[in-house]
């Protein structure tokens, strides 16, 4: 009798330990997790490894490997349908489609391991005179 | 027709339209091959290298294998589809073993087909080059 007193008083001692203390532990835990969660996603825009891993293949995540997003920082300004590359001096050359340009964006410059271009932005052609068809050389 | 790129060897010219699909064009005798699979239409950007044939349209980069001739397609592997900064892509080009991708023609959601089906929710605020490891 006195053993089951004794246990039964261990029990509820125990108990309120763990309400007065424990029964946050969820909470918290929930908390650094999200904390976690939100330091991932506070990180740089686009953190693609470039582990030069096989295929990404259709339906995987695009972080999945073997791929570099490159943002050409020409913002809203232009809309390009034309694309050349000369790998040698790490430019690209875009035509616009609505702007009726072509942009010179250099790919040197890197940034968190992701490209980004906006170091030299050059319009070499501009349509001076649509009604004319005439290209005017700028620079 | 839409787009077009040369064999290595100079011999064959590799063409592709939005309704007839890719199609072989033999230079020297002026004519196509005979093959024909409407399945491989709806690029816009066609590219060859190292005995394959990458096509980009409808928010989808996919890889043709050819066989040895080189006038035929024997498989097709979809690289990607609607990948997060796609919106239309349409050009491409490949170069010491990279494929880049020009991902965004419009920043606008683009809509494909009769459904309106679209891609993307929002709208994209630069252009983005895709650089894939093939």
């Amino acid at each position: 009798m006195l053993m089951t007193i004794t246990k039964s008083r261990g029990s509820m001692i125990q108990i309120a330990i763990y309400h007065r203390y424990l029964r946050f532990l969820p909470v918290v835990a929930a908390f650094f997790f999200s904390a976690g969660c939100a330091h991932q996603k506070a990180s740089p825009l686009f953190p693609i490894k470039d582990t030069g891993s096989t295929h990404t293949r259709a339906g995987q995540s695009p972080q999945s490997g073997g791929i570099e997003v490159i943002k050409l920082e020409t913002g809203r300004e232009f809309r390009f349908k034309g694309l050349a590359i000369d790998l040698k001096t790490e430019k690209a050359y875009l035509g616009s489609w609505d702007k009726k340009e072509i942009v010179v964006v250099s790919l040197k410059e890197k940034r968190n391991r992701i490209r980004v271009g906006y170091v030299e932005i050059e319009h070499l052609y501009r349509q001076h005179e649509r009604s004319r068809g005439q290209l005017e050389t700028i620079g | 027709m839409h787009g077009i790129d040369l064999s290595a060897d100079g011999s064959r010219l590799f063409s592709t339209s939005y309704d007839g699909g890719i199609r072989f064009f033999d230079l020297k005798t002026k004519s196509f091959s005979s093959f024909r699979d409407l399945a491989t239409a709806g690029n816009d950007g066609l590219k060859y290298y190292e005995g394959c044939l990458y096509g980009v349209g409808a928010n989808v980069l996919k890889k043709y294998t050819l066989n040895k001739a080189e006038d035929g397609i024997i498989r097709t592997e979809a690289l990607l589809s609607d990948h997060e900064f796609f919106n239309d892509p349409r050009c491409l080009h490949i170069e010491a073993g990279y494929l880049y991708c020009l991902a965004n023609i419009e920043f606008e959601p683009v809509e494909f087909g009769r459904g309106g089906k679209r891609a993307r929710k929002a709208p994209l605020s630069d252009s983005y080059l895709i650089k894939l490891k093939l």
